[in-house]
């Protein structure tokens, strides 16, 4: 029986000086480096309203699809995950396939947007831009693309006005709130919400990146900086994860009605899959979510398990349904090589197919 | 047992030392000169990371400290219970790492909550359950609600605490079961950074079979909602000092926001409205023209749909959006019935 340690101390003292000389070599590469900034395509906002800033992408040819997609991020990170960076860019992509793409950027709520609703945001905000772009395009109807919360404010608006919608796409967007390896589901549920929102008015941002923080204790918090040493000696790679750390980290608070009733309705009351949502006095019925519909999901995705996003197909009303399985996590679906080369050119094609 | 001070040419815990003052050198300097650290969104990160190295530091010190000798197949059970199980073990040490941050973690939202109201329960803790009486019976109770408040937060931090100090137990059970697997010559783990990484996975791993449990779903939750009181009970003492000193609350600035927000989606419901109005107008005109074969003897009114609950603004806009009328005839108001041009 041997040990299963064979740590050589010469190794390990080797180790402790290779780390010396990466860090010495890495720290001038670190004060080189300019401000990080993401939002790399070339874009023009196209209609403002409060703090939201629906922008056009401009790509290097004109678009060859008929109909345009507008994307819709989720509230709790800034939408330029899809946008990061030249090499990292879904939209970039899906400009070269030849997509015509749209984008909502929220914007960062404060005190004075603490009564916004659900309502506000899907009737509102999300509706009025479907409306412009409609106009834009001289169309009935137009393609969308909702991402993680913004595939759930999607997958309502699209059952309220599915004539608006010719093509529905959600990725790693959250549907049954109540599977069990749904870790923030699991800690939402014996929360008093109301009394919650009702003390802080708007959640701040720093609270909710300190609970996504803790999903992965360990890894989020230390192992990811020990492997950012590796990387030190690489002012390119060195960027790259700076610019994600700010991403990761400039994020907006969150408007206190509408996270109030996203958590009671979605995380504690699993209502979308139950048909209980309302939106402004409307019923969310998922049957009515009739259009075609292809429901991207990541396979090692750790706040929307794929466990959360799959039982879509058991509840809409339309004929034709569509999955896709990425071999990633939640953030790799957007900025990893392997999305890079899979997801906008699978997006495409399935709209292709349907006349997008 | 390999000491540091046994290897030849080198001491590993003055090298880690000097590596780590050198990064903390140049967070301290980077801060205020370096193009990077200018950039807040940089100097967080740089914070963050910091925070991260420095557990891994510990860490590494640890290991090295009491690392059995590989070669004779030391006590490594014993020596690994030691590092991985004790008082830094990892749960503790990430969850403390980020709870420096505003509005954050748990242990910094009792600090800050302790020190702000300290002065007002300092007197208070021996009367806490006393009824109390009189004309300042409200203000001793809502103090009394406080200190219920802070005692009750306590109390569910101790038993979160407990929750990760399980975990943290259940990491190095794993990671003892990860490394039994790799007793034999060829899978031996030969390296620090390979034994860091394998605990984390390990950590990892006993987390989630931790905080997935019910007993992490109800401690969590009472966490939270022992937080929420604290904060409610230093708001409604915070806003009674404010009344007193003629500052408005942000209780006050709620209420002036809330009905603001309401009259916007008023005037918002209106102006969709007065848009629909407009619209069938324009498609009654349009009707009226394709299909006027004579002039007609009277005019019809428009047929709107009124929703039920916006009658009065319907009205409302029908007036504001009407084309000048002139005075009203005889007779306006009441309902004709429809005609047929055909």
């Amino acid at each position: 029986m041997y040990s299963p340690l064979r740590i050589d101390p010469l190794k390990a003292l080797e180790e402790i000086e290779t780390f010396r000389r990466k860090l010495a070599a890495g720290l001038p590469s670190l004060r080189s480096l300019g401000e990080v900034r993401f939002g790399a395509t070339p874009k023009e906002a196209v209609y403002r309203e409060d703090k939201l800033v629906l922008y056009h992408f401009k790509g290097e040819r004109k678009p060859s699809a008929k109909v345009p997609l507008l994307i819709s991020y989720a509230l709790v990170n800034t939408p330029w995950m899809t946008d990061l960076q030249a090499d990292r860019s879904l939209v970039a992509r899906l400009l070269e396939q030849g997509e015509d793409v749209y984008l909502i950027d929220w914007g960062y709520p404060d005190l004075a947007d603490r009564w916004l609703t659900l309502e506000d945001y899907i009737e509102g905000y999300l509706g009025r831009c479907i409306d412009v772009v409609r106009k834009r395009h001289g169309l009935k109807a137009i393609n969308l693309l909702g991402i993680c919360q913004g595939g759930a404010f999607s997958l309502c608006y699209a059952a309220l006005h599915p004539e608006k919608l010719a093509n529905l796409i959600t990725m790693v967007t959250p549907v049954d709130f109540h599977t069990p390896d749904n870790m923030l589901s699991h800690w939402t549920r014996e929360m008093d919400v109301d009394a919650f929102v009702d003390s802080l008015g708007n959640i701040p941002a720093d609270l909710m990146n300190f609970c996504y923080l803790t999903l992965k204790p360990v890894r989020l918090n230390q192992q990811k900086y020990v492997g950012l040493l590796d990387i030190l000696d690489d002012p390119k790679e060195v960027e790259n994860f700076l610019r994600m750390e700010k991403w990761i980290f400039d994020s907006p608070d969150q408007a206190g009605e509408a996270f109030r009733q996203f958590i009671k309705d979605f995380y504690q009351g699993n209502k979308l899959i139950k048909g209980e949502v309302e939106i402004g006095g409307r019923r969310v019925d998922l049957k009515r979510v009739s259009m075609p519909v292809l429901n991207i999901y990541a396979e090692q995705d750790h706040l929307v398990p794929p466990s959360a996003a799959r039982p879509l197909r058991d509840h809409i009303g339309t004929t034709d349904y569509t999955e896709l399985s990425f071999k990633g996590g939640h953030i790799g679906i957007y900025v990893s090589s392997r999305a890079q080369r899979e997801v906008p050119g699978a997006v495409h094609a399935w709209l292709a197919a349907r006349g997008g | 047992m390999a000491q540091a001070d046994s290897v030849p040419g080198g001491d590993f815990e003055r090298l880690a030392r000097q590596s780590w003052d050198a990064w903390q050198g140049w967070m301290k300097g980077g801060a205020t000169t370096g193009p990077v650290a200018t950039a807040a969104a940089s100097s967080e990160a740089a914070e963050r990371a910091l925070a991260g190295l420095k557990g891994y530091f510990t860490l590494l010190e640890s290991l090295w400290a009491g690392a059995p000798n590989a070669a004779s197949g030391g006590d490594w059970r014993g020596w690994m219970s030691g590092v991985f199980a004790g008082p830094g073990q990892p749960f503790a040490q990430a969850f403390a790492d980020t709870s420096g941050i505003a509005g954050g973690g748990p242990d910094a939202w009792l600090a800050e909550a302790q020190r702000a109201v300290a002065p007002l329960l300092d007197g208070l803790r021996k009367d806490m359950n006393l009824p109390a009486f009189g004309l300042a019976r409200e203000h001793q109770e809502r103090r009394q609600h406080l200190l219920q408040a802070l005692t009750d937060l306590q109390q569910r931090m101790a038993q979160y605490h407990a929750l990760l100090a399980r975990a943290g137990r259940l990491a190095a059970e794993r990671l003892e079961a990860r490394l039994a697997e790799r007793s034999e010559p060829g899978r031996q783990v030969d390296s620090l950074r390979a034994l860091y990484d394998l605990w984390v996975d390990a950590a990892e791993e006993a987390f989630q079979e931790v905080a997935l449990s019910p007993e992490y779903r109800t401690a969590y939750g009472a966490l939270v909602n022992a937080q929420t009181r604290v904060r409610s009970a230093s708001q409604a003492q915070t806003e009674v000092v404010a009344r007193e000193f003629g500052l408005p609350t942000r209780s006050e600035v709620a209420t002036l926001g809330q009905r603001l927000h309401e009259v916007r989606r008023t005037l918002r419901a209106q102006g969709e409205l007065a848009h629909e109005v407009a619209a069938l107008r324009a498609e009654v005109e349009a009707f009226k023209r394709s299909h006027a074969v004579a002039p007609m003897s009277a005019k019809p009114e428009p047929v709107v749909s009124k929703p039920a609950a916006a009658g009065g603004k319907l009205e409302a806009s029908l007036r504001v959006s009407a084309p000048a009328a002139g005075k009203p005839k005889p007779g306006a108001g009441k309902r004709r019935p429809a005609r047929k041009n055909s």
